[in-house]
């Protein structure tokens, strides 16, 4: 049988569990409950099937080890310890590292008896019976449903009939040697989910469907108002799919399937739970958290599509097109209406052009909305890496996180993870100190790091704050003059904020010894850039003694921006919205020249002034060009704690854009990020403010 | 012996197109399509034989200055001025041209190596020389054309 259209799905699946597990096992360590134990035991159950079921012999038996450990527990045959904490971790890793080789093409063979061999050892204590009695082969018999389920399936069956539509039950046979039979079952609830029918009830339900709790054969409660054989036809059409029966759904036969139901709930009481947990001593509460779970799940089994992430950007792409066009229809129906007045043609064009407008922007938003995810997926990791470096550098920390499900795109998501790993580690590693020095410093042992995550306007704000050491901007200064980043006196000249914002500085690393994990003073520089690179700010603020405080902005989203128009010699120039703070309008002399470059105050700060004409066409800005009469557009924009005016030729105004590379063709081109066209067809270049502020520095040094 | 399978294969189809007094030709199958000139958003900081980007029914397409490339002397736009696109995997690239005047048929067996040319920049650039009616005809190869373009 070839395993290889399996694999992928698998690989999804296997990451799951083992993100749940990893989770768990944390929670495990700080507060064990009858819930997690449970959870935890079915994500390494499942994942020992399906490793096994694909033929990796090497992660079933890892898995297994450990299931029987999660088994062991649940039953309170032996505590929680941090030592099988740790030997708990070194199996997951070993899954990983085995899920990664898979994923690249090879196979799960890693030699893990000793893990095994260190996991059975946490057992040895236990009750030898016990052990045997954990791991039966994975049933035959089908779970049953709750009859609570089943009058709900029964009631929205009767509506169907009264609504017309066609209720059948369907027998599907699956091929006996049928590889993953969830995965089949899934293709059948998805084709008849697309094929125009609804599944009222499943007999087992799509729980135990999705866990493989079934035989080769499995019963569908199907409302429809296409004929039953089409859809029968449909389903024939999925490969291992042996038969499909159908027939009416009648009261008798719906009596059957309740008749059957109700059988098997009444000789399995914990009827949501599965079956192969024979616990006699089981609490109430497990079954009820079995029929929680099931009644969670079915709907979201039913209503979520995966979709291939390549399908949602070629959707945004085309929508980003659309937006485009809907600025282009909207700026004729304004030149029609400027040239013929109070025409039909002209007014119902109008009319037109706002509709398309209002349907685009919904599309857009929706569209936008399948690509967020929430930032969980990022701060999942956190907690273990937290804990492990906090074990390594001997300290106690405690990491509070908020905000997991605040959502964000994708693309976003990808980049903002190795940043966050940097700072949490530094905050961890920098910030909280060890335990006695806390202690004699009047503050629990026990360090806390707060990691949030919250909307704010258009932005995505995430802060890292912790109760640590803190930084002295005085030893900052120091450091700074010392490394050759600032001289003396412009040292001296920075707010404290402005000096830990040296943290970012190239080269700055104010560890006095370096560690293997924070490494050398590299990294706040990277995350800097990184955080930039995709429109982000981070800014830092601390207090000697009490802590400092991360935080770091980044836009909901890299493809569609909102940006400040302005005109540059005769092209137009896109500005993200997100890096300006003010425009202003100024008279020619009110600038004036420090050392050949041109500022101007503003509130009482010195504002270094970039003629983007002279920036981007050559040329020379000096005491000579600012003699017109004329008044100057300066906008000022912000990266962190520095500031500096643009000088422009005329600002046009805000407006939405979307973001489009430009050809490598055009080599790289320095202060200018991408392009976007207008509503009148032209293209404007978009600005890459970090880039100027980085040249300005390279010309003040 | 087939002769209509002979000519069939043994022909190839090109636009031909002017620089200066010369006649250039691009294998048809590059080209995605001819357009007039029309405004050039000017891309500041690129390299000098680069013009700048269009909009081409939404996409952003860079445009070069053909002759610029080829180290030839440039000229004024003229209303015979055309930009013809071509694609290049999944690119799209624009070159300037100062005419474009046939689709040629040439016979592969009057193409000759590129050898008399030595010497001269433009001979980098150049796959073949193909004669029509006595005319010269210099065959571009593009991919080189618009190879390391950038960097």
């Amino acid at each position: 049988m070839d395993t290889s259209e399996y694999i992928a799905l698998f690989l999804e699946e296997a990451g799951e569990q083992i993100d749940v597990l990893e989770r768990d096992i944390l929670q495990l360590e700080q507060s064990p409950s009858p819930e997690i134990l449970n959870e935890i035991f079915r994500a390494a159950h499942t994942l020992k099937g399906s490793s096994r079921a694909m033929g990796f012999t090497a992660m079933g038996e890892l898995t297994h080890a450990m299931e029987d450990v999660f088994d062991a527990l649940r039953k309170g045959e032996i505590d929680v310890s941090t030592e099988m904490v740790n030997r708990l971790f070194g199996a997951l890793d070993t899954l990983k590292t085995m899920r990664d080789q898979i994923a690249e093409g090879g196979t799960s063979d890693i030699a893990c008896d000793e893990l095994v061999q260190s996991l059975r050892r946490i057992l040895s204590g236990a009750a030898a019976e016990s052990l045997s009695a954990s791991t039966p082969a994975v049933p035959s018999a089908p779970t049953s449903t709750t009859i609570h389920l089943q009058e709900h399936e029964r009631e929205s069956a009767l509506t169907a009939i009264d609504s017309g539509l066609g209720v059948y039950q369907f027998t599907v046979h699956l091929a006996e040697d049928t590889l993953m039979k969830s995965v089949r079952a899934l293709m059948v609830l998805q084709a008849i989910d697309a094929n125009g029918g609804a599944v009222l009830a499943s007999h087992p339900d799509e729980e135990a469907l999705d866990d493989e709790q079934f035989g080769d054969s499995f019963e569908l409660l199907v409302a429809t108002d296409k004929p039953e054989e089409s859809l029968r036809a449909a389903l024939l059409q999925i490969s291992e799919v042996r038969d499909v029966t159908v027939k009416p759904w009648q009261d008798g036969s719906s009596r059957q399937v309740v008749a059957t139901s109700s059988a098997s709930a009444q000789s399995a009481p914990s009827a949501g739970e599965e079956v192969r947990e024979p616990e006699p001593q089981s609490p109430p509460s497990s079954a009820g958290d079995g029929e929680k779970s099931a009644t969670s799940r079915t709907p979201a089994m039913s209503q979520m599509v995966r979709v291939d992430v390549q399908r949602l950007d070629t959707l945004l792409n085309l929508v980003g097109e659309l937006v485009i066009d809907r600025t282009r229809v909207a700026q004729l129906g304004r030149e029609f209406e400027a040239r013929f007045q109070h025409d039909d043609m002209v007014d119902s064009l109008l009319e037109t052009a706002a509709h398309i407008g209002r349907i685009t922007d919904e599309l857009q938003e929706h569209i936008m909305k399948a690509r967020m995810l929430p930032i969980e997926q990022v701060f999942n990791r956190f907690p273990r890496m937290v804990r492990d470096l906090a074990q390594k550098f001997g300290k106690e920390v405690r990491l509070v996180m908020e905000g997991q499900e605040t959502e964000l795109d994708r693309s976003v998501i990808e980049m903002i993870s190795d940043p966050l790993i940097h700072m949490l580690r530094n905050s961890v590693d920098h910030g909280i100190e060890p335990p006695e020095e806390r202690e004699a410093l009047g503050k629990p042992r026990q360090g806390t790091i707060r990691l949030s995550a919250q909307h704010e306007e258009n932005y995505i704000l995430i802060e890292i704050e912790d109760d640590g050491k803190g930084m002295d901007p005085a030893h900052l200064r120091e450091v700074a003059v010392r490394k050759g980043i600032l001289a003396r006196d412009a040292a001296e000249r920075l707010s404290d904020r402005e000096a830990f914002s040296l943290i970012f500085a190239p080269g700055f690393s104010t560890a006095k010894q370096v560690t293997e994990v924070s490494g050398r003073g590299v990294g706040m520089d990277i995350v800097r850039s990184n955080i930039q690179r995709v429109g982000g700010i981070v800014e830092v603020d601390s207090t000697p003694g009490k802590g400092t405080r991360f935080s770091i902005r980044l836009p909901l989203t890299l493809a569609i921006i909102r940006a400040l128009l302005v005109r540059v010699a005769s092209e137009v120039y896109a500005i993200p919205l997100s890096s300006v703070l003010e425009t202003l309008k100024i008279q020619p002399d009110a600038v004036q020249f420090v050392g050949g470059h041109p500022v101007i105050v503003l509130r009482g700060r010195t504002l270094p002034l970039v003629n983007l004409q002279t920036h981007f066409y050559g040329g020379f800005f000096g005491a000579s060009s600012c003699r017109s009469e004329e008044p100057m557009f300066v906008v000022v924009v912000g990266l962190g704690e520095r500031q500096l005016g643009l000088v422009v030729n005329h600002l046009i105004g805000e407006q939405e854009i979307v973001i489009k590379s430009l050809s490598r063709h055009l080599g790289q081109i320095g202060g200018v990020s991408g392009a976007t066209i207008l509503g009148d067809g032209r293209i404007a270049l978009i600005l890459e403010v970090a880039d100027i502020f980085n040249n300005l520095s390279a010309c003040a040094a | 012996m087939s002769t209509a399978t002979m000519t069939a294969t043994a022909e190839r189809q090109v636009v031909a197109f002017r620089l200066g007094e010369e006649t250039y030709a691009i294998d048809i199958s590059y080209i995605h399509e001819i357009i007039r000139m029309r405004a050039i958003t000017f891309v500041p900081r690129a390299p000098h034989y680069m013009r700048g980007v269009i909009n081409l029914r939404g996409r952003i397409v860079p445009v070069m200055d053909l002759s610029a490339r080829l180290g030839l002397p440039t000229h004024e736009e003229t209303p015979q001025s055309r930009i013809i696109v071509v694609e290049i995997g999944n690119e799209s690239i624009g070159m300037i041209v100062d005419a474009v005047s046939e689709v040629l048929r040439l016979p592969e067996e009057q193409i000759e190596p590129p050898t008399q040319m030595a010497g001269s920049e433009s001979a980098n650039y150049i796959s073949g020389l193909g004669k029509v009616n006595d005319r010269l005809v210099l065959l571009l190869d593009v991919e080189k054309v618009v190879e390391n373009t950038g960097q």
